[in-house]
């Protein structure tokens, strides 16, 4: 029977020998939701924009359906997916279901109302510190979105962040239509709950280790941007003084 | 000249401006003054266009569009930037949204054309070169009152509304902010809100004394300081401005 130390030192060991497959496997994690933070950003942001700056009726309504967005279970996203996908489904014919492809459609359905949910009260905290001021100084809709996104911007790094994280360790929904496909879809989370049902313990536990260094590493680089931006103008505020 | 005529507007199911009709010629200093709640800041709002009258109309003839129209509100609203920023960046937007009225400045003013040199001078000014490269946020209340006030004189308005320009400022800061508004009415016609009565004093070509959201008088500075006992129309309220110039 392996025990836990035997497991450890199997693990440290993949890790330090830089394993092809675990690097694979890690690559594709960061490929998958690095692409569908990028196409939630791109689209969310500009809406949680928009809905900023738009007053319109069912307003409150849209506001209710993208906060319940914002609490999908994955495993529903990936079913709904699943099933566009599927060779029965409306876009069957892309053949898309169990690739890279199909898990950052889910991803971005996933996360894109994150991005949207977060940066709304944000964005309109900022509008209603500067909107008035920019519309008397002669700023034009489109000359107050990028206004509005640079005053928002600690405030947007976290958002990214945010939705970056909730991408990367999910795992229903890329597991539904990804399909865990051996050096094909196979990414972080579900090569974990794979290798531990198949009891490869020092496999799932590196690329757990590596799962919790990423997610480390975001949270540090939320808090390193926000305390860069404040440390700015702290340096202003003691040059000041002097 | 601006034209308020039976203008009224009502917030939450309470009348804030009751009634209002008056003329504002478009020349020097007028001074909105009044109680808290008199409706002095609304007033100023309702000229900048921020609202629209609930019933009647308020007209600027001939019609101003933004930024030729500038309002400076109570609490000065700058970029999260640098001075430099909050000043220049208005001017390229203005340069590309009105490119024929920046061009026929700089063929008026070729030196003032430009917007570094617009901003240069817009710091000169005011006085604030030290703090061009200062985050506005880091500055005080009055150093960020100065920079809003350059940065509505870099875009050479042609009406000036100023919401409270000195509250809580001290004596000096006061003095600098009074002359550079005394120096910019040679160049746009001036409406500002004040607590202050002795600024009014100092300020005002005419006054307009509020209360309670109606207008209880416009007149010349002269005839509001020194009534005399001729001044018929306004015997009914010297009661009301002698206290008020008492207590303010």
């Amino acid at each position: 029977m392996t025990t836990l130390s035997d497991t450890l030192h199997h693990t440290f060991a993949l890790l330090l020998q830089l394993d092809e497959g675990l690097w694979e496997i890690i690559l594709l994690s960061l490929k998958v939701s690095g692409t569908a933070l990028l196409f939630a950003v791109v689209i969310g942001l500009p809406i949680a924009l928009g809905l900023t700056l738009r007053r319109f009726p069912g307003e409150r309504l849209l506001y209710i359906i993208v906060d319940t967005m914002m609490a999908l279970p994955p495993v529903v996203v990936g079913l709904v997916v699943y099933l566009l996908l599927s060779r029965s489904g409306p876009l069957g014919v892309w053949g898309l279901l169990y690739t890279p492809t199909a898990m950052i459609i889910a991803q971005t359905l996933l996360i894109t109302p994150i991005v949207i949910a977060l940066a709304l009260p944000l964005f309109t905290h900022h509008w209603a510190r500067i909107g008035e001021q920019l519309i008397v100084l002669g700023y034009r809709p489109r000359q107050i979105l990028p206004t509005l996104l640079y005053e928002a911007r600690a405030g947007v790094m976290t958002v990214i962040l945010a939705a970056f994280g909730r991408g990367i360790a999910e795992i229903g929904a890329v597991m539904i239509v990804g399909g865990n496909i051996d050096q094909h879809t196979r990414v972080m989370t579900t090569a974990i709950a794979m290798e531990t049902q198949q009891g490869n313990l020092a496999l799932a536990l590196a690329l757990g280790i590596v799962l919790i260094m990423i997610a480390l590493l975001i949270n540090s680089s939320a808090h390193v941007i926000n305390a860069s931006i404040n440390a700015e103008g702290k340096r202003h505020t003691q040059g000041a003084q002097r | 000249m601006i034209t308020v005529d039976a203008a009224s507007l009502t917030m939450d199911s309470r009348t804030c401006v009751d009634n209002m009709s008056m003329t504002i010629e478009r020349q020097g200093i007028t001074v909105i003054i009044g109680a808290n709640g008199s409706g002095k800041t609304l007033l100023l709002r309702l000229i900048a266009g921020l609202l629209l009258p609930t019933n009647g109309q308020l007209t600027i003839t001939p019609q101003l569009g933004y930024p030729q129209l500038a309002y400076v509100p109570a609490t000065p609203v700058l970029l999260d930037r640098s001075v430099w920023e909050n000043i220049i960046l208005p001017l390229r937007i203005q340069i590309k949204n009105n490119p024929s009225r920046c061009a026929e400045r700089q063929r008026s003013t070729p030196a003032l054309g430009k917007p570094e040199s617009r901003t240069q001078a817009a710091l000169q000014w005011a006085n604030i070169e030290s703090i061009a490269q200062q985050a506005a946020h880091s500055l005080s209340s009055g150093q960020q009152q100065l920079v809003a006030l350059a940065r509505a004189w870099a875009l050479s308005p042609q009406l000036l509304l100023i919401d409270e320009p000195c509250a809580n400022l001290d004596p000096n800061r006061q003095q600098h902010i009074e002359s550079l508004i005394c120096d910019m009415q040679s160049q746009c016609k001036i409406i500002m809100s004040t607590h202050n009565i002795r600024q009014a004093e100092r300020l005002a070509g005419d006054v307009i004394f509020l209360e309670e959201g109606k207008l209880l008088a416009h007149v010349p500075k002269k005839q509001f300081f020194n009534r005399g006992s001729d001044d018929g129309v306004l015997e009914s309220l010297s009661r009301k401005i002698d206290t008020f110039i008492r207590y303010a």
